[in-house]
């Protein structure tokens, strides 16, 4: 079973077969309009288009995409809470809420609440869009774009090979914590220190004998420092890329009105 | 939804827990590409070196795969805060030291970039920072110091080195933080208060226990299978010393 639930249906979605090239084209312009916009009037309706695409067109549950979606919640929650409170002026001018902390008052502002709710909202949608990325597109496929794109070969390759053995490494890793685990390894702090340290540099030396051993096998096939795979492109069509133009476009009007028009 | 539910070592990683990566769309974009800028000729200079030793020996790609794939799982063990809750380890120390600081700022880029796309940790548009605080400020603050503190033997140097490395990534990205939202009235200063102040809570308990980790993890390679730290020239290949594991042995 695939230990990452989005790389899963990365393989096992209705937009597998989509060129990459199209799907990392609406992800990255989706996240560009609403980074550069930065208004919520902008973000919400980009948020509903990803879950949109995301749940109606590749089939995925709504509900494994809201749990997605929260996955990076921890880091913007707190990041948006210290963006809200902020230090006050001598005698409030528009704060909501004031509390004094030593020889300083803290609070919230309407500003700073409207730059926190600004954060979250982009924060969001960005999140959103690249889960569409993610959630639709392999990482092989991912890598053999950035190929054709000349990101460097040398890059590209070891991209697949970390991919590759990411898993091998993390069956060996449970085995061992599974082990580690059934033998009390966990039961303390001082113990579970210890574990971690035990499979860690284990785990090492693993990765180690097996890279060597990989390198005896592919030497024994003719491995000269390259390692060439046949990887199937679909065709680019033009009915997703005049969708993406189009949806893409809305949002950018969207975001050109909201931007002159003095909204929000 | 068996599909879910995260398996066994994962299952903190699905959980919120408040790691340093900036997410996804938080920083806005001429500072996300500042980033960019300031972290791509550090993994340049990475690849150039991982090219030549590539030339030298073609083995040293799949060792450097390997290596990748090793920091990521790393980074999905969990380890016990001294404030007895759970965090992960960043691997940076570890890495730097095993793997050299160049190395390390490609394969942690490549980490950085698995954990935003397999594990919805972090971002692509603010891959640039995360890189230039955890795979270079990060393993070059951990080489730098693992080094000049060699005198004071092999534990107290991994020690520091990993857990000086841990802050300068924390401190690293408060910065960040702070540079891309001053607040109102104080400022960059008071911003960076604040995001120093509200990360420390999980920083810097998590930095102490990844300097432990680290010490222990070294001891161990160097109790079972020294020649690989002699190999990676962690220590010297002079076998009549023995490594200093008593240090560990009072730290845990």
């Amino acid at each position: 079973m695939n230990p990452f639930p989005i790389d899963a249906y990365a393989y096992a979605n209705r937009l597998r077969w989509v060129h990459p090239a199209e799907k990392i084209l609406f992800a990255l312009v989706t996240v560009a309009i609403c980074l550069v916009s930065g208004s919520p009037a902008v973000c919400l309706p980009a948020l509903a288009l990803s879950t949109l695409v995301v749940t109606r067109l590749a089939g995925i549950p709504p509900r494994a995409f809201w749990h997605f979606l929260r996955l990076p919640f921890g880091f913007i929650v707190v990041g948006v809470l210290t963006l809200a409170i902020v230090g006050l002026p001598a005698e409030g001018a528009g704060e909501i809420v004031g509390l004094p902390v030593g020889r300083w008052r803290i609070g919230v502002t309407a500003e700073s609440l409207a730059q926190a709710g600004r954060v979250l909202s982009v924060s969001l949608a960005s999140v959103g869009a690249t889960l569409f990325l993610a959630l639709t597109t392999p990482m092989v496929d991912i890598a053999d774009q950035l190929r054709r794109w000349h990101v460097p070969a040398l890059f590209v390759e070891l991209m697949l090979l970390v991919y590759r053995f990411i898993f091998v490494l993390l069956e060996t890793a449970q085995a061992m914590h599974l082990a580690q685990e059934s033998r009390l390894g966990y039961t303390t702090w001082r113990r579970r220190l210890r574990s971690v340290g035990l499979l860690a540099s284990n785990l090492y030396l693993r990765a180690n004998a097996r890279a060597t051993a990989l390198f005896t096998a592919l030497s024994a096939r003719g491995y000269t420092g390259e390692l060439r795979v046949l990887q199937t492109q679909p065709a680019w069509s033009r009915r997703h890329l005049a969708s993406i133009a189009l949806a893409d476009g809305l949002l950018l009007l969207l975001a050109l009105t909201v931007h002159f028009g003095g909204a929000p | 939804m068996t599909a879910l539910a995260a398996v066994g070592l994962l299952a903190g990683a699905a959980r919120p827990a408040l790691a340093m990566h900036i997410a996804e769309g938080f920083l806005p974009p001429l500072w996300a590409a500042l980033w960019f800028v300031m972290a791509i000729p550090f993994v340049a200079l990475g690849l150039r070196s991982i090219a030549r030793q590539v030339q030298a020996s073609p083995q040293s790609k799949l060792t450097l795969g390997m290596s990748g794939a090793f920091a990521f799982v790393l980074s999905a063990l969990k380890i016990p805060s001294v404030t007895g809750s759970c965090s992960h380890p960043t691997g940076v120390a570890l890495g730097a030291i095993l793997f050299g600081p160049t190395a390390m700022a490609v394969l942690g880029t490549i980490v950085l970039l698995f954990q935003a796309i397999l594990l919805a940790h972090g971002g692509l548009t603010t891959l640039g920072a995360n890189v230039f605080s955890m795979a270079v400020v990060g393993p070059f603050v951990a080489y730098g110091l693992f080094r000049a503190l060699r005198g004071l033997g092999l534990g107290w140097s991994v020690f520091l080195a990993a857990t000086l490395a841990d802050l300068a990534t924390y401190v690293t990205t408060a910065v960040q933080l702070a540079l891309a939202f001053p607040a109102p009235d104080g400022g960059i200063l008071e911003s960076l208060v604040k995001f120093l102040g509200i990360f420390a809570i999980t920083q810097v308990p998590l930095a102490i226990s990844e300097g432990i980790l680290t010490v222990i993890v070294f001891n161990l390679l160097g109790q079972y299978n020294r020649e690989v730290l002699e190999e990676q020239g962690v220590v010297a290949s002079a076998a009549g010393r023995a490594v200093p594991a008593s240090v560990a042995r009072t730290a845990v």
